[in-house]
């Protein structure tokens, strides 16, 4: 168990094109099974791009990228979910023309077996009762907060071995942002592997156990949460001073 | 215009009007299911009905040379929409392959313009393969009328409104009800959220082409036995008049273009009772210029509010 042969991820000098831009320089992460990692940087320093190679949305032009030793970097992004990654997308972006139960069903997309998908279901509503109360009306008609849940409750329904936030504090209250960190913390605990993206370094440094610093395409730091928050440089530019 | 309040001629224009509504909203779901998904007109899509058309036009006529169709001249009927449905979809999802899967990128009037060179291309090789002649549908099953005291209406519009009702019934279940379905309806919504949840967006893309193009050769089919002759330029009014109705009800709206068709057929129907018929035409684009200067959204276009 401890002396694991290889990352669960392992992301290894990759090269994006975001168009012309050359969003990543030769990026290298790894994520080890059980851990929460977490991803700082500020704007357009690279984080959402890096986040959507993992996830197959973007190619990356150089490099490589494995899951358990499985290559992700030429696989469709619906094929790397159905390996079991997640991603909770920037924005969150949930159907909000369907109602929440279809919703759910859509990250149930790839699996078979109604009854495990309908127990998930219920899971999931014990963990967002207000999901439960709403679920037969149309996703767009949800407040801010409850739209990220359902975000991250799509995502939770592909029974996901990683789970990829972009986000997930973007625009909401801080009541509600504290209530979903501390579902994501449930869901780590759980037995799921995170990686986090967040603008909110001192929350993001809160739950996560270790953290990559993104700076202009390239990682600028990497070490354990405790250490990061306790940097200078960090500090100055992430923190507030 | 006494004649207005004659019950007699009114209901007959009525009946016509939903049976050649009923045409144009099985086609106009074709023009919407696509849009909805991939925000581009498919103007070939005339020219996919006409193929089914033809598709059945060839089944039944090999069938009434050998002499099945007498003995069994419904399960010929079956046997040509089949026939129409499989050339269509064929056809539907080929195009998509070719023609507009290597623009999906590219600006939006670079797929328009393929459609419209495929549809070009279609009406040209339909024409070569029949010589440009026009095509009779054979006469399988006689035109009966049902007489309701005054009333006398005809069999195939009976058949083809509850054909059309039926075709639409089993795709608003299949939109609303399977997985695949509403795996349709998240694509349309967001294509990049869709392939996170593990969805095949190509796939399903494929499959929306395939629904389209099926439901158009049902109508050709239709048209085929209802107006008996057909030949290659028979889709391009048809066509433009589905996509009216499409745009009437709200491009990409799958109920809308249901309603839009059945008002657009009604409109004609009832419209050339106050003017020539020859002004048929007129009625349909002038509502279609109405609706985008009043209602640009369409009778039943949604405004759907993205929370931030």
């Amino acid at each position: 168990m401890i002396s694991q042969k290889q990352p669960f991820l392992d992301v290894q000098e990759i090269h994006t094109y975001y168009g012309k831009i050359h969003a990543l320089k030769g990026i290298s992460i790894t994520i080890n099974k059980g851990e929460m990692v977490t991803l700082i940087g500020s704007n357009g320093a690279g984080k959402t791009t890096l986040l959507n190679t993992i996830s197959g949305l973007l190619k990356p032009q150089k490099g490589q990228i494995k899951f358990e030793g499985t290559h992700l970097e030429h696989l469709p992004a619906h094929k790397i979910v159905s390996l079991g990654i997640a991603q909770v997308p920037e924005g969150r972006k949930i159907f909000s023309r369907l109602t929440i139960m279809e919703n759910l069903e859509m990250g149930a997309f790839i699996r078979k077996g109604r009854r495990a998908i309908a127990q998930d279901m219920e899971q999931i509503y014990d963990l967002f009762p207000r999901l439960k109360e709403r679920r037969k009306q149309v996703a767009g008609t949800l407040s801010g907060g409850e739209q990220q849940m359902l975000a991250i409750a799509r995502a939770l329904m592909t029974r996901p071995k990683l789970l990829i936030l972009d986000e997930p504090s973007m625009g909401l209250a801080p009541l509600l942002i504290e209530n979903i960190f501390l579902t994501i913390k449930k869901i780590n605990q759980e037995g799921a592997t995170i990686l986090l993206v967040e603008q909110n370094a001192l929350l993001a440094f809160n739950i996560a156990c270790r953290g990559y610093v993104l700076q202009s395409g390239k990682i600028a730091l990497e070490d354990n949460c405790d250490n990061l928050s306790q940097n200078k440089m960090i500090k100055e530019l992430y923190l507030g001073g | 215009m006494e004649y207005l309040l004659n019950p007699e001629i009114l209901t007959a224009q009525i009946i016509n009007g939903l049976t050649i509504g009923g045409i144009y909203a099985l086609i106009a779901l074709g023009y919407t299911l696509v849009y909805g998904i991939l925000f581009m007109i498919n103007f070939a899509h005339g020219e996919i009905f006409m193929f089914g058309s033809f598709g059945g036009f060839a089944v039944l006529t090999l069938l009434s040379n050998n002499g099945f169709s007498t003995t069994h001249p419904t399960l010929s009927i079956l046997c040509a929409f089949a026939a129409a449905i499989l050339i269509s979809s064929a056809l539907g999802a080929i195009l998509e392959r070719v023609a507009y899967r290597p623009l999906r990128d590219a600006p939006r009037l670079s797929p328009l313009i393929s459609a419209i060179g495929v549809s070009i291309f279609l009406q040209n090789a339909m024409m070569l393969f029949t010589r440009g002649r026009m095509q009779v549908y054979p006469d399988i099953i006689p035109e009966n009328f049902i007489e309701i005291g005054w009333l006398s209406i005809s069999c195939f519009q009976i058949s083809i409104i509850l054909g059309c009702l039926l075709l639409m019934t089993g795709l608003y279940i299949f939109i609303y009800k399977t997985k695949t379905g509403k795996a349709m309806r998240a694509v349309a919504e967001n294509r990049e959220a869709a392939s996170l949840m593990g969805i095949d967006v190509n796939r399903i893309i494929t499959i929306t082409f395939i629904i389209g193009s099926a439901l158009a050769a049902a109508a050709g089919v239709m048209v085929g036995i209802y107006y008996t002759q057909i030949n290659h330029m028979m889709g391009f009014i048809p066509g433009i008049k589905a996509f009216t109705a499409a745009v009437l009800g709200g491009i990409g709206n799958v109920p809308g273009a249901m309603l839009g068709g059945f008002f657009l057929g009604l409109a004609e129907a009832l419209g050339v009772l106050v003017m020539p018929a020859q002004y048929k035409d007129l009625i349909a684009f002038g509502l279609l210029i109405l609706v985008l200067i009043i209602r640009p959204k369409g009778i039943m276009g949604e405004v759907v509010s993205e929370r931030v």
